[in-house]
């Protein structure tokens, strides 16, 4: 079976894509010409191009998934998410503004969007946080080929800077982007003042900016 | 940042954090609306939206079962159409709608459907474009409700009729609007200044984005219909709402404008009260309109009143109102 990169790369796309130095980018990671790439996958499925469609769930539908699921608990409801997410891309590529953000932010934007809006229909989101305890990763697989190696030191990276905050800044972040979680009902659910909540969610999200520079960069 | 978290003051790189959460997720109950004089740093919030795009990343890829590919491009290509959970449409009238406004009867062909031909322009919608409307409940199951229930049905839909009129009105006339702007474009004098092409245009991308909300964007919308019902035609209006980022479009017609000394105004109906939405514009003759970029929390409707700044009472009147949403 294939297997769906997330955000994969080529050697021949870094070395005709890149529009920057790959030397100011930490740890190794070659530049990301997937702007470009993924630009031009857009373009054609405004276009009705079929195969740029396919090309271009080979790339994030890993990633969109596992986002979904982590939102949702539910792996078909992840799924159907997923179909969601790629027929509004399909029906509204002409729409991307890439002045707003990347295509892979657009499309992460989207599916937690979708994901979030099912997980409020359903009302499951104590439920959730209690299986998410127990849970195992049961579908992952292990990437190949370059643009795996290059994606696998983006999510290091990630995870890496995710662990390196404090826990109660993590926690805020968490339960903001994965669960949908208004500040207000963190506040409430965690019994930590709102101005505190609101406090913890700056300091990371400054960090992070500073930590994952040259990754935005790539994005932008 | 202290625990007053409505009143405090942000720095330029919190009001960036702060808008590019608000516009990619919810946060909190602050009641700040997104407008130009609250602006932070573009380059700032866009760092932010990328740095939010990437937390994913964080996590496990999950690799989807091969027939969820195989089922999007089947549907693309409108050669096997994915099971809808939706019902299937019983009668014509329900076909026309459900096909208008994003239902589920999608045309299986590749060919792109006509849903408006004002003559000077044409828009057009591909197989299994908008998004699907939440299922209704279908007759059978219906039968065995309530009458109290029947009668909830009943009204809803009325209620969805008539913003789906609205919104057929507001489709024909944004698109008849556009078109003129694109002719007057076309036709632009030799002297006509590369400002008037810039305004032309501007304003023609505007109505052009404000269309592509309410016939692809919005997910839900929410009619306005009169408080005082008179029996006479009186002001009516719609607001639509995009989940993804809580945009929001207010278009009404038929407010009179308001008398010396007052003014009418917006308000977001929410779980903890309404929130200021801020003054219409109302110009005799024309629609009143309002947008932006976010919305209160757990907003659940909208309010339009009448309100008199000279001390005279009644305070505030309550002209129109939105409480039920149509999923489109």
């Amino acid at each position: 079976m294939t297997q769906p990169e997330a955000h994969p790369r080529r050697a021949a796309d870094t070395i005709s894509a890149g529009t920057r130095s790959a030397d100011s980018v930490p740890d190794g990671l070659a530049k990301n010409p997937e702007p470009v790439e993924d630009l031009d996958l857009v373009h054609r499925i405004a276009l009705r191009d079929e195969t740029a469609l396919a090309e271009l769930f080979e790339r994030y539908s890993s990633l969109l998934l596992a986002l979904s699921r982590r939102i949702v608990n539910e792996t078909s409801d992840a799924e159907e998410i997923l179909q969601e997410v790629f027929l509004q891309v399909w029906n509204q590529a002409e729409r991307y503004d890439r002045g707003r953000s990347s295509v892979s932010t657009w499309l992460v934007l989207i599916t937690r969007s979708r994901s979030i809006d099912r997980l409020r229909s359903r009302q499951v989101k104590d439920r959730t946080l209690t299986a998410l305890k127990h849970e195992k990763n049961e579908t992952h697989t292990s990437p190949q080929g370059m643009g795996s190696v290059l994606l696998e030191q983006r999510r290091q990276r990630l995870r890496r800077e995710m662990q390196e905050l404090p826990n109660e800044q993590r926690q805020v972040l968490d339960l903001a982007f994965f669960k949908g979680m208004t500040q207000s009902e963190i506040a409430g659910a965690t019994g930590i003042p709102l101005g505190t909540v609101k406090t913890r969610t700056l300091l990371a999200m400054k960090k992070l900016r500073r930590a994952l520079q040259a990754e935005i960069e790539e994005l932008l | 940042m202290s625990d007053e978290g409505r009143s405090r003051e942000l720095n330029p790189e919190d009001l960036a954090i702060d808008q590019a959460m608000s516009q990619v997720m919810a946060t909190g109950n602050e009641p700040r609306l997104v407008r130009g004089g609250d602006a932070a740093d573009p380059a700032a919030v866009r760092e932010y939206t990328e740095l939010l795009g990437l937390l994913p990343y964080a996590l496990e890829p999950e690799q989807p079962a091969a027939h969820v590919k195989q089922s999007i491009l089947d549907r693309v290509s409108g050669a096997q159409p994915a099971p809808s959970r939706a019902p299937q449409p019983q009668t014509q009238r329900e076909l026309d709608d459900m096909t208008l406004y994003g239902g589920t009867a999608e045309p299986v062909s590749g060919e792109p459907e006509t849903i408006v031909d004002s003559g000077e322009m044409t828009l057009r919608r591909a197989p299994g474009e908008l998004p699907a409307v939440k299922p209704i409940q279908p007759p059978a199951a219906a039968a065995n409700s309530s009458s109290w229930g029947s009668m909830a049905i009943a009204a809803m839909l009325a209620v969805c009729l008539v913003g789906m009129g609205f919104l057929g009105a507001l489709v024909w006339k944004q698109s008849q609007e556009i078109g003129q702007l694109h002719l007057q474009l076309a036709a632009q004098p030799a002297s006509a200044t590369s400002a008037d092409i810039t305004r032309v245009q501007a304003q023609a991308n505007l109505l052009q984005s404000r269309l592509d909300m309410i016939t692809n964007v919005a997910q839900s919308a929410y009619p306005m219909r009169r408080v005082a019902n008179t029996g006479k035609k009186g002001p009516e209006g719609i607001v639509y709402v995009c989940g993804m980022h809580q945009r929001w479009y207010l278009n009404l017609r038929g407010l009179e404008p308001p008398a010396p000394g007052s003014e009418y105004r917006l308000w977001f109906m929410t779980d903890e009260g309404k929130v200021d939405g801020g003054i219409l514009d109302v110009k005799d003759g024309s629609p009143a309109e309002m947008e932006a970029m976010s919305m209160p929390d757990n907003t659940n409707g909208f309010l339009v009143t009448l309100e008199r700044q000279d001390g005279g009472t009644p305070e505030s009147l309550t002209v129109l109102l939105g409480e039920k949403a149509i999923n489109l």
